[in-house]
């Protein structure tokens, strides 16, 4: 029951954490050179936390929670395309960090960035209903590849800290599992 | 997954990702190297906008105040005018980015005009 | 050993993400595409070209523009339409009675005026009467006779004309005052203050404006970036340029005697009237290119070099703090020490003079 209340108050934590980071974000001007939607992802350290340390429910939740916030505050399309790349990036990420041992976060952040990119993009392309958007997707890989690597190298630069939190579950303890198998 | 701060898997992902926005790019950047547009406005209005391609076949477009332009691989020019000087029609034919042609008497105004930037913002003549 | 191996490893991710860093920066060089309307005012192409503007504000800038130029032509400036206060100036001349005018009108005529004083008597305001004959403000070209031109070249010279009144004109009757040879520079100076009323940021945006070849250039093309602006060939088409200027905010104007020619017996004459002769300038000049800080100066400047010849013409220009460029015939290019760090000859067979 201790843990089970522990877990719920993190997820609210996380969930605003996520969305507070998601908003901080929006107050950064838009480069240039940049397309327009192309952002730092700072709420997928979030993502990666959750999906990482929580499990694949806890982590979907945070998405579908930031994806209501994109939506309450710019309207149906970001809730959508906000609620597509978080879900697939989301997933993605559970599945590489189970069951696969080669990639490290920095490979996961990208792979996470890029499914995140190209889920809103796809929204998009359906939405506008014009394949013309989808000459966007080299530069968003481009930025996903930059946004994911930031994300892994924060991720693994903390993640000796965050491991000792107490309780921190599941992924943990399977991670160790492996370790102990490998060797 | 691996607690190694980066992994050769690492390595192969991101090269994967960077072939792959590349190898999108790259009909992008063929396409620029050969399509220019020609924009045509009378009276600052935008009334056709014609692709010029290399392979194109000889094609005239004739204009509501009777200014036909003729287009041919690529090039675009005035074909006829009924203005007094028919300055537009020895201008000759057109092909590059940034090249403009004009009907002055007729406020017509062929432009070409392509992703790629032209070679100099401006002509002073 | 071991860890050493790690070490570099583990600076890798942040390698790669330096490099994405500068690549992706380096995409700002293309910015967004330019914005560019063309249309026709003051009797030439108007061409206006907005860098790093979105599409919205670009497409209120150029209509803005673009009424200002029509109005300033058909309003102020021409001299053949019967709606311009210059037309109705021209036709109420009086030797003693001054005229009021408008401070826009009378600021232009005094400045035109005021430059071509130092063209030793080649170039001046009240140059209707010749141009009139020659058919040059109707496009309907034509040699006058020999008695014709005296009788008009008697009449084109600004002793006889009054400005030292505010906003007040006087000149002989038969006299006709003509901007043509500033218009469109003057055009550039009023776009450009279009541009910087509106909330146009020469910091962040850039625009290049053409009035018939006169260019304004205003801000910067790419971040605190040069343009670069082709000058035209004068024995090329009409879209060919021999040399190339890189340059920051100014104003360039050109006179070429290959503008507005027209062939009556076998012989070319160009639009450059030399009031001295009464007939188009003949020079060695082919064009000259003048650059200023602002537009009437550069437009009245250009016409003026290509009269008065590059000799006498120099100490003018280094008066008004411009630059100039002198095409030959023979393609030989002369220029002020200031742009020669900034001009490049593209076409190899122009040649620039031996220092």
């Amino acid at each position: 029951m201790k843990k089970k209340t522990y877990m719920t108050a993190l997820f609210g934590l996380l969930a605003a954490l996520a969305v507070a980071l998601s908003y901080l974000e929006s107050l950064l001007p838009t480069a240039a050179f940049l397309p327009p939607g192309a952002k730092p992802g700072f709420s997928n350290l979030v993502n990666l936390f959750a999906a990482s340390f929580m499990g694949t429910l806890p982590a979907l939740g945070i998405a579908l929670l930031k994806a209501c916030f994109a939506g309450l505050t710019r309207g149906l399309t970001a809730f959508l395309m906000s609620l597509c790349g978080g879900v697939l990036s989301t997933l993605l990420m559970c599945l590489l960090l189970r069951r696969q041992k080669r990639l490290s976060f920095i490979g996961i952040g990208v792979a996470g960035a890029v499914c995140h990119n190209l889920g809103q993009l796809a929204v998009a392309a359906v939405l506008v209903g014009n394949r013309s958007v989808l000459g966007y997707a080299p530069v968003l890989l481009l930025c996903a590849l930059l946004a994911g690597t930031l994300t892994g190298f924060v991720f693994r630069a903390v993640y000796p800290a965050l491991r000792r939190i107490p309780n921190a579950s599941h992924f943990i303890t399977m991670h160790k599992k492996d370790k102990k198998g490998k060797e | 997954m691996t607690e190694k701060w980066f992994s050769k898997a690492d390595f192969f992902l991101i090269l994967a990702v960077l072939a792959g926005a590349v190898l999108l790019l790259l009909p992008q950047w063929l396409a620029n190297e050969n399509t220019v547009i020609a924009e045509v406005t009378v009276d600052g209005v935008t009334v056709q906008e014609i692709p010029l391609k290399p392979s194109d076949e000889k094609q005239q477009y004739t204009l509501e105040n009777g200014v036909v332009l003729e287009t041919e691989n690529g090039t675009i020019r005035f074909f006829e005018s009924d203005c007094p000087d028919a300055v537009c029609v020895h201008t000759g034919a057109l092909s590059r980015a940034g090249e403009i042609a004009a009907c002055v008497p007729n406020k017509t105004v062929v432009v070409l005009k392509s992703e790629k930037n032209a070679a100099v913002d401006g002509i002073t003549y | 050993m071991k860890k050493r191996k790690n070490a570099w490893k583990n600076r890798i991710p942040l390698l790669i993400f330096l490099v994405l860093c500068v690549a992706l920066t380096g995409c700002a060089r293309q910015a967004r595409t330019p914005v560019q309307k063309n249309g026709v005012a003051m009797g030439s192409v108007v061409s206006v070209k907005l860098y790093n503007t979105d599409a919205q504000t670009a497409d209120a800038l150029c209509t803005q523009i673009f009424a200002e130029l029509q109005r300033l032509d058909t309003q102020v400036l021409s001299k053949n339409t019967e709606t311009s206060e210059l037309w109705r100036l021209n036709q109420s001349a009086h030797p003693e009675i001054p005229q009021e005018i408008s401070a826009e009108l009378y600021t232009a005529l005094r400045r035109t005026r005021d430059i071509y004083a130092y063209s030793y008597r080649r170039a001046a305001l009240a140059s209707g009467a010749l141009t009139e004959i020659w058919g040059m403000d109707t496009e309907a070209f034509r040699v006058p006779s020999e008695a014709e031109i005296d009788a008009a070249k008697r009449l084109c010279t600004d002793d006889t004309v009054q400005l030292d009144t505010e906003n007040r004109v006087a000149f002989r009757e038969g006299q006709k005052l003509n901007l043509g040879s500033v218009g469109k520079g003057l055009g550039c100076d009023k776009a450009v203050e279009i541009l910087l009323q509106n909330g146009f940021s020469r910091e962040q945006s850039g625009a290049v404006i053409s009035v018939g070849g006169s260019l304004a250039l205003v801000g910067s093309a790419t971040a605190g970036g040069d343009f670069t602006v082709g000058v035209r060939d004068p024995f090329g088409a009409e879209n060919d340029y021999f040399a190339t200027l890189k340059t920051g905010e100014c104003f360039i104007s050109t006179s070429g005697s290959y503008e507005k020619t027209f062939t009556e017996n076998g012989k070319t004459y160009h639009h450059l009237l030399d009031l001295a002769s009464g007939y188009p300038a003949e020079t060695q000049l082919v064009s000259v290119t003048v650059r200023a800080k602002n537009g009437l100066v550069s437009d009245a400047l250009s016409t003026l070099c290509f009269l008065v010849g590059e000799e006498k013409a120099r100490p003018i220009v280094s008066q008004h703090s411009a630059d100039a460029l002198f095409v030959y015939a023979d393609k030989t290019v002369h220029m002020t020490d200031n742009l020669r760090e900034l001009v490049t000859i593209t076409d190899s067979s122009y040649h620039l003079e031996a220092l």
